[in-house]
């Protein structure tokens, strides 16, 4: 065990020492607390350093079940005030007591707590217990950021809170539409929210509205009822939108005041065609966007048009410098992609991908010839029409290829119109 | 994306005397070195008697390849518009592998380059070498941490069995 040098070798410098303090604390501050603590039978000097760090980062399902608690209370309960502690990660497993999790974030927040990441598998937990957990959470009132990804049914989010100095949340378990909705109004300095599904809480239209959200992303809305649900969004500072939908569920009805949106990501899986009314809906409420960024997967035995409402316009985006849209370019698309970039004319840059048929749908689409549902998009660089990619639209001698795109569709609109 | 002759040049001199040549957007990433530009405009040699030439020239090594990567990501996106995410995130694997490569360094040149990092304050740098040195701490034993860094074990056999009895968790085997 002991460190002997052989005597003819030279002593080597000890590098790692010549450190200060303050940049050995930065470098455990990145390593799990356990494995920071081992550091200090190093040597004398690093006895204490690991205590010293920002952060604590405890994943409990890595020790053994009686020694959670010594864990607990030599990493975190230990702790002073007078050693503020930023970064808190806690792994937490079904067989931890809630109120000993609760034990844990109320010391943090007697330290200062700023950024919080709650993870870990409470499936088997007690209701009770997963909500005295979340309850103890929303009261740390440092908490900056905020990261709930337990393995749970879904978590009941608390009609106050003093989390006034929260900038960013991320929710992975499903939560209650209502229950968001008030607790959103809670907030004053909220940028970044994240929810993983959002489940409709009555027949009523859901209304999210926040003054100082500037990112939302929403990856799934779970409707009450088998009905579609609509979705307010009234959020005037929101700059970013990213939504997405279960495959299983219908798409939501958005309704979006968000004047100040500059880029937006949708994601819809398995679209029918009665959900196009939706679609185009969402798209009116978003004209004004600069980047787009659309990936649409169709799920009907024919193919139709997933823009727009049949006899309908598509609607005038002004601002829209970059597309990118993911679908099956069969005619109708192909068409209603054409109309909408010719209402474009800021547009910069361009790319189309063609999707075939999925795994979901390749059993219907057999019914149908193959041909209804082939790529219409111009054939590339690379003899194919997978792809159609343009670029510097704005300087007018690089758009001879956009622009015969865009003839194209006419043109076979009008052999359509003679026959 | 020739470099125009009307670029500001600055001087930086290392503890050994050495002068290197930059231009000021590669002096510009360290912190440090950006606020003295700030407070006075006109300067145009620096001395850093806290950097020896080896560790600058690989400070400037890596500010010049983040800066020429960052100028050809504007530059494709001002070209095609937008830079299409594949190509983006290509170059951002490539950035991560050129990184990867750069921290292929013996832990003496990796403490230097911490100290270095730290003392321009090149935010980029410094995290990257002390998430490099928290890696060689991990999935080690006390003993092998010790003579990856060449750290002297001064505490007696007693005392190190003492600390260990204080947090036991620290040292039982993970799976």
């Amino acid at each position: 065990m002991a460190t002997s040098q052989s005597p003819t070798e030279p002593t080597p410098i000890d590098h790692l020492s010549s450190l200060p303090d303050a940049l050995l604390v930065t470098i455990l501050s990145f390593l799990p607390t356990e494995i920071a603590a081992r550091t200090s039978v190093l040597s004398r000097r690093f006895q204490h350093l690991w205590k010293a760090s920002p952060a604590v980062d405890l994943a409990f399902h890595k020790f053994k079940f009686q020694s959670f608690e010594a864990v607990a209370s030599g990493a975190l309960l230990s702790r002073q005030p007078s050693n503020p502690l930023l970064r808190l990660h806690l792994n937490v497993t079904s067989l931890i007591y809630s109120t000993f999790i609760s034990s844990l974030l109320t010391h943090s927040h007697s330290l200062g707590l700023r950024h919080l990441t709650l993870n870990g598998d409470i499936l088997q937990a007690d209701d009770e217990d997963i909500q005295s957990i979340v309850r103890t959470v929303f009261f740390i009132s440092s908490l900056e950021s905020l990261s709930i990804s337990l393995d749970a049914f879904s978590i009941v989010l608390p009609s106050a809170t003093s989390l006034t100095h929260l900038k960013s949340l991320f929710i992975t378990p499903p939560v209650i539409s209502a229950q968001v909705e008030r607790l959103l109004l809670e907030f004053c300095c909220l940028d970044h929210l994240r929810l993983s599904e959002l489940i409709q809480s009555s027949a009523a239209m859901v209304n999210l509205s926040s003054s100082t959200v500037k990112r939302l992303e929403l990856f799934a809305i779970c409707p009450f009822g088998q009905e579609t649900c609509s979705v307010g969004l009234f959020m005037p500072s929101l700059e970013f939108l990213f939504l997405s939908q279960r495959s299983s569920w219908p798409l939501p009805c958005i309704r979006a005041d968000i004047p100040l949106l500059r880029k937006s990501v949708i994601k819809l899986p398995l679209l029918r065609h009665r959900h196009v009314t939706a679609v185009a809906q969402l798209l009116n409420s978003i004209t004004h966007v600069e980047e787009l960024s659309l990936d649409l997967n169709e799920s009907e035995g024919y193919p139709f048009c997933n823009l727009l409402e049949p006899g309908k316009e598509a609607p005038v985006f002004p601002n829209l410098k970059h597309l990118d849209a993911h679908m099956c370019f069969h005619e109708l698309n192909f068409e209603a992609a054409v109309s909408l970039l010719c209402r474009s004319p800021a547009l910069q840059s361009l790319k189309l991908v063609h999707k075939d048929a999925d795994e979901f749908t390749s059993w219907t689409r057999e019914k149908r010839k193959m041909y209804d549902w082939r790529s219409k998009l111009p054939r590339n660089v690379n003899g194919n029409r997978q792809h159609a990619y343009f670029s510097n639209l704005h300087l007018k001698e690089n758009n001879k290829g956009f622009m015969k795109l865009l003839n194209k569709s006419s043109t076979r609109k009008k052999m359509k119109a003679h026959n | 994306m020739a470099r125009s002759s009307t670029e500001n040049m600055i001087t930086l001199m290392s503890s050994d005397g050495e002068e290197f040549m930059v231009t000021e957007k590669v002096a510009r990433e360290c912190t440090t070195i950006r606020n003295m530009l700030e407070d006075d405009c006109v300067i145009t040699n620096i001395p850093l008697p806290n950097v020896t030439s080896d560790i600058l020239s690989m400070v400037i090594e890596y500010c010049m390849e983040h800066v020429a990567a960052a100028e050809k990501a504007a530059a494709e996106t001002a070209e095609k518009g937008s830079s299409s995410a594949p190509a983006a995130a290509k170059a951002n694997k490539d950035l991560e592998e050129w990184d990867k490569a750069f921290m292929n360094v013996d832990v003496y040149t990796l403490c230097d380059l911490i100290l270095a990092a730290n003392y321009l304050n090149v935010s980029g740098l410094l995290d990257l070498t002390i998430q490099t040195a928290a890696n060689l701490i991990k999935g080690k034993s006390p003993e092998q941490i010790r003579k990856t860094f060449h750290i002297q074990n001064d505490l007696s056999l007693e005392e190190e069995e003492k600390i260990r009895s204080q947090t036991p968790w620290a040292f039982e085997k993970s799976e």
